[in-house]
């Protein structure tokens, strides 16, 4: 049993695994080159990041102690991690508490006589030994990285933040399987369990300058009490009670979950909602968009749509809204004056908040093009492609449409949030110029299509390996932009990131060669999308 | 009568035996086709290679005079296809679902849609991950028959529905075949090809072994004789007697069965005095088991292409 449960996570703890090394390796392996050398260069840029630190306390924990290595990672490193395991966890924790039930494998090993129990003693043993194998993977790359850069990390320090830091992934994936309990589908599993951490962290986050919650953030935070550990900063300690505590609350929880589960039926949530009674429909929606090429497709997706929209333009009105600090910072820090070149030409003010908005912005459409290319995918492997060809509707067709579909969708997504750009960026006495920000974001169009077209040629050949492929497309680009400059990797290299090719156009203006290769990878992904769908099985 | 369904040498090679080998098989406009085998006999690779869906590995397929892989888009026109595995729409209602295909298709007369979900109680108002397997093949039987194809591709189209609906079911196939349509049915449901269909072709290991109307299926089969004489059965003429075999005698009672016609073991008891005479006329249950015994085939019954009306 505990070998079944552990095969069914072996995907999600390399995964993990693999991207807490090199997050960890990379941040701590960069220190040295971003904080300098001596001791007076380390306190100064602890110092400004002290400074910068206080505008990011709703992510991040309180900036102290930053004038050396150990604590710079404590805070940008450990404060981060909970956040990055946190989606692991929620992806994880759905999967054992409803997305085994879903596919039937509950049924076959229950009727094969495990109890439910049994099952879900296994499910969190394992999730137990794969997280613990995560965090000690992570923080060695930690301490690795911090080798390179000239500084051993204490190891009964580095010993105890992963102890605490395993605390709360822990914590949090008790907290995924209760909720599983009380949910009828992974899905709505996922989205209860990701709004509840969430809640949870800001709470916490929100506690650190706000009294009132910091008194609530005691009781319904576990991420209060791994705050509360922080060895790796120079007077910092490490908070025992509070670390068992949540292991214990992580017992109770799942003690509390194996009970729900064994009062449930299995396929259904606890909490039984009486079933209505679906109004008499026996004749087709008269919903015209329905009835439509691309139209319908958009209005399949448009709940999705709408969270991508709101989500992007908080998140560029928040990075307008901190743009005056950080380019204040950049010009008093020496480790950021190098952000002030890279971010381009004119107003200092709108390059570099350009900079970093965009920046984030690639990654956020970068995930948007996976999202849908995964939505293609699943239309292959659960039949509904098959569906649609059986209508008098050709592949090259599909093809097409997915591509309209995709562009309508981005061009959405990078509208509004460039308007709530512009608008917060004037809220901050920020002068980003329309014409610049209307170039930027036409740019951005083929950027986000260009990973999504890089997904038609996958799907169209490899669906059931298409996200996987194209995920790590995208890590790989993001390596090259963020080691290409430090290791001085030559200009063609470079170039193979689709993120590089997008360039800086707010404030540089359009890098017409990287748009041209964009629109090349397009029109040639979908295009070979098209002509590989032609050729290969439907299903298969 | 024109070839609604043409097949030729038509093969898929999915490797270690598994696929479909050889097929040669016409199906007349009109007609209502069984194709008759167990699982993984190849049933749902014949139909997805006549839907477009997958490539054939040689050998070529087409409906009405169109090539299924370089015409397929045309031939959709005409076909209703329910597939072996349901597709998942989510949380989409029925009534969006049928709107969507409505609007990829074109030509779905609405009235034909309510009709269709009144005849099988269909709620349309619900969603897709409400319904229960047999509500979601109602769905798929509206998705196959509301735009009245004139030749629709079923495969295994009653798996889910209660016995009222299968009989509701059958009856629209009826209809459809009035109405000219040309039904491919596959199935592993016996009664249910009995139902329906006029020619019945049965594969096995992913080869058509036999392709026959109903009536030359019964011409055919075994019959299990029990006579019951007045005195001592004529065993010496019975046993001689061509086509009858496994003869076992208890007392006055002779049982026998018998392949083909009667005529042989009736001139053989001629003279003998019958009390009682019973034919148990095996089911067409019977006849596809005894293709399915995992023996060779019989040489009385070779491996043959589908003989033409």
């Amino acid at each position: 049993m505990l070998r079944i449960t552990w095969r069914l996570q072996r995907g999600g703890l390399i995964a993990m695994t693999a991207f807490g090394i090199f997050y960890g390796l990379i941040q701590a392996s960069a220190y040295k080159s971003a904080a300098g050398t001596t001791p007076a260069q380390q306190a100064a840029f602890g110092h400004q990041m002290e400074v910068l630190g206080q505008s990011l306390i709703y992510l991040l924990p309180k900036p102290v102690g930053l004038d050396n290595i150990s604590g710079f990672l404590q805070w940008r490193v450990y404060g981060v991690l909970p956040l990055l395991f946190g989606i692991w966890v929620v992806i994880s924790g759905a999967g054992a508490s409803r997305g085994d039930e879903e596919r039937g494998l509950l049924d076959e090993w229950v009727s094969a006589g495990v109890s439910p129990i049994r099952y879900l003693v296994a499910r969190v043993a394992g999730f137990f030994v794969a997280a613990a194998i995560a965090v000690v993977a992570t923080s060695a790359a930690i301490d690795a990285g911090a080798i390179s850069a000239g500084t051993a990390l204490d190891l009964q320090a580095v010993t105890e933040v992963s102890i605490a830091l395993l605390a709360v992934v822990i914590a949090s994936y008790a907290i995924v399987v209760v909720i599983g309990q009380l949910t009828a589908s992974r899905s709505a599993t996922i989205g209860v369990s990701s709004g509840v951490l969430l809640v949870m962290f800001f709470i916490n986050s929100l506690g650190r300058s706000i009294d009132s919650l910091h008194q609530t953030a005691q009781f319904v935070s576990p991420f209060y009490y791994y705050d509360r550990s922080n060895p790796l900063t120079s007077g910092g300690s490490f908070d025992a009670v509070g670390t068992v505590g949540l292991f214990v609350f992580a017992a109770v929880l799942f003690a509390v979950a194996a009970w729900f589960m064994q009062r449930r039926d299995l396929g259904s949530s606890l909490i039984h909602r009486r079933s209505r009674e679906a109004p008499l429909a026996q004749a087709p929606a008269h919903n015209p968009l329905l009835r439509l090429p691309v139209l319908s497709a958009l209005y399949e997706q448009r709940l999705g749509l709408l969270a991508w929209i709101i989500g992007t333009s908080l998140g560029a009105a928040y990075m307008a809204s901190l743009g005056r600090q950080l380019v204040d910072l950049s010009k008093s820090a020496t480790a950021f004056r190098a952000y002030l070149t890279i971010a381009g030409h004119g107003d200092p003010y709108v390059a570099l908040t350009g900079f970093f908005w965009f920046g984030i912005f690639q990654l956020l459409l970068a995930a948007y093009a996976i999202a849908q290319v995964a939505r293609w995918a699943s239309d292959d492997n659960e039949g509904r492609l098959e569906m649609v060809l059986s209508a008098p509707v050709s592949r090259t067709r599909v093809v097409i449409e997915r591509a309209a579909t995709l562009v309508i969708g981005t061009s959405l997504v990078v509208g509004f949030s460039s308007l709530s750009f512009y608008y917060g960026a004037h809220a901050s006495n920020i002068n980003v110029q329309a014409g610049d920000l209307f170039q930027a974001s036409l740019a951005a169009i083929p950027f986000g299509v260009s990973f999504a077209a890089v997904g038609a040629l996958l799907a169209s050949r490899v669906p059931r390996q298409t996200v996987i492929v194209l995920a790590t497309l995208v890590f790989a680009s993001y390596i090259i932009t963020q080691l290409g400059p430090l290791l001085k990797w030559p200009d063609w290299v470079m170039r193979l990131s689709l993120l590089s090719l997008y360039g800086n156009p707010l404030s540089n203006g359009i890098d017409w060669t990287g748009l041209w290769i964009l629109i090349a990878v397009c029109v040639g992904g979908f295009g070979l999308g098209a002509v590989l769908l032609q050729r290969r099985d439907v299903g298969a | 009568m024109t070839i609604a369904i043409s097949t030729k040498g038509l093969t898929k090679d999915y490797g270690s035996g598994r696929g479909l080998f050889d097929l040669d098989l016409d199906v007349e406009e009109g007609e209502v086709f069984g194709y008759l085998g167990p699982n993984g006999a190849g049933k749902s690779t014949t139909i997805r290679l006549l839907m477009g869906m997958i490539h054939p590995t040689r050998g070529s397929a087409s409906v009405f005079g169109l090539d299924c892989l370089r015409q397929a888009v045309e031939i959709k026109k005409d076909v209703g296809y329910i597939p072996g595995e349901l597709p998942q729409f989510g949380g989409l209602r029925g009534k969006e679902i049928i709107a969507y295909m409505a609007g990829l298709r074109g030509g779905v007369d609405e009235k034909v849609v309510r009709e269709i979900c009144e005849r099988f109680q269909l709620n349309l108002g619900q969603r897709f991950r409400e319904y229960s397997r047999g509500t979601k093949q109602k769905l798929a039987i509206v998705l196959g028959f509301m735009h009245q194809p004139r030749l629709l591709m079923l495969d295994e189209p009653t798996g889910g529905l209660d016995p009222l609906n299968q009989q509701e079911f059958y009856k629209m196939c009826r209809e459809a075949k009035d109405r000219g349509a040309t039904i491919f049915l596959s199935s592993h449901i016996l009664s249910e090809v009995e139902h329906i269909s006029d020619r019945v072709g049965i594969i096995r290991s992913g080869r058509l072994i036999r392709s026959a109307t109903l009536h030359e299926l019964h011409d055919i089969r075994v019959h299990e004789v029990e006579i019951e004489f007045a005195g001592k059965p004529p065993v010496d003429a019975i046993r001689a007697a061509a086509g009858v075999d496994h003869i076992e005698v208890n007392g006055s009672t002779l049982r026998c069965t018998v392949h083909g016609t009667f005529a042989a073991l009736m001139r053989a008891i001629d003279g003998s005095e019958v009390v009682n005479l019973s034919s148990h006329e095996p089911s067409l249950e019977e006849v596809f088991l005894t293709y399915y015994r995992e023996e060779p085939v019989p040489a009385s019954l070779p491996s043959v292409a589908a003989p033409r009306r």
